[in-house]
């Protein structure tokens, strides 16, 4: 079973009431600053789309996703952050090397535990799209996500050699979508369910 | 909370590009590394001897001082495209590069 992801991307300019309108209308979480390479907004397939007259989208980077693995550490979470990070593994990467990835990515929670939910994805379509994987989290505060996680040395001693232009073993390529939200609702549990 | 970090990178190189090597090190590397705030702590050089029939290992031992300036020194080469072009330069000369990071064992100041 698979499930859709967008990140989507505001014409600059957007009209103010149509954002209103907009952000009323549809699930939609508006990243917070310090989002990277992602857009203004994830919609994470569990309500419509942006809506058809809705005519200021720059960009709907719409992706498909098969889930890897994933665990609910709390399937009736009620907030406050999801992350998502959409990223691109190279082309000529080897097997091994992406598997070791996969499963270094899934230890994370083992040692941090501020990821409350999370889920591993590969990126199945569409056939346009640039991403390889997605990487999901859903934490209870934001500092779970810019201490515990990013300050992890389980993250940058051995999860960043996968993504560093330093270390011999990088894989992923520099171009990230590194996004996150408040949110209310646990968009994994529906996805893990 | 982790203090002072190491930065290990391990350099194995043919016989004979040695000197090669420590030029690139010196002037495609050095310097950048200072402003990307990383301190060269000590270099050596193993076996303790050029060698001339098998390959040498340099080694360079760099620190910041903890895991902020890590992410700072991460962020600013991953921004800098001259960075990864050294890197790919000097993996031509390289048998086998590794880079390592190290800090004092957390599991002896836990006590275990």
């Amino acid at each position: 079973m698979s499930r859709e992801l967008a990140l989507v991307t505001l014409v600059d300019g957007a009209d103010p009431d149509q954002v209103t309108e907009l952000e009323e209308s549809v699930v939609l979480g508006r990243h917070l600053p310090g989002t990277v390479g992602g857009g203004h907004y994830t919609w994470d397939g569990i309500d419509d789309p942006v809506p058809p007259g809705f005519e200021d989208v720059a960009h709907f980077d719409l992706v498909e996703l098969e889930l890897i693995d994933g665990s609910l550490g709390d399937p009736g979470f009620t907030g406050k952050i999801k992350r998502t990070l959409l990223l691109q593994v190279q082309t000529d990467a080897h097997a091994d090397s992406v598997a070791a990835f996969e499963r270094d990515l899934m230890a994370m929670p083992d040692h941090i535990p501020a990821i409350v939910n999370w889920a591993l994805s590969r990126v199945i379509g569409p056939a346009t799209t640039r991403w390889t994987h997605c990487w999901e989290q859903e934490y209870y505060t934001l500092d779970g996500l810019k201490v515990d996680y990013m300050m992890s040395p389980h993250h940058w001693g051995l999860i960043d050699g996968w993504f560093d232009p330093e270390m011999p073993q990088q894989i992923v390529d520099l171009d990230l979508a590194h996004v996150y939200h408040d949110t209310d609702r646990s968009a994994l549990a529906a996805a893990l369910d | 909370m982790v203090g002072k970090i190491h930065v290990l990178d391990e350099l194995t190189v043919e016989p004979g590009l040695l000197d090669q090597v420590r030029q690139l090190m010196a002037q495609g590397y050095m310097a950048g590394a200072s402003d990307r705030g990383m301190t060269l702590e000590q270099t050596w050089l193993t076996p303790p001897v050029e060698l001339f029939d098998q390959p040498n290992t340099l080694v360079y031992l760099w620190s910041v001082p903890d895991a902020a300036a890590w992410w700072a020194m991460r962020g600013a080469a991953g921004r800098d495209p001259s960075v990864s072009e050294f890197w790919t330069e000097m993996d031509a000369l390289c048998v086998h590069r590794k880079r390592r990071f190290l800090v004092t064992d957390p599991l002896v100041e836990e006590g275990r």
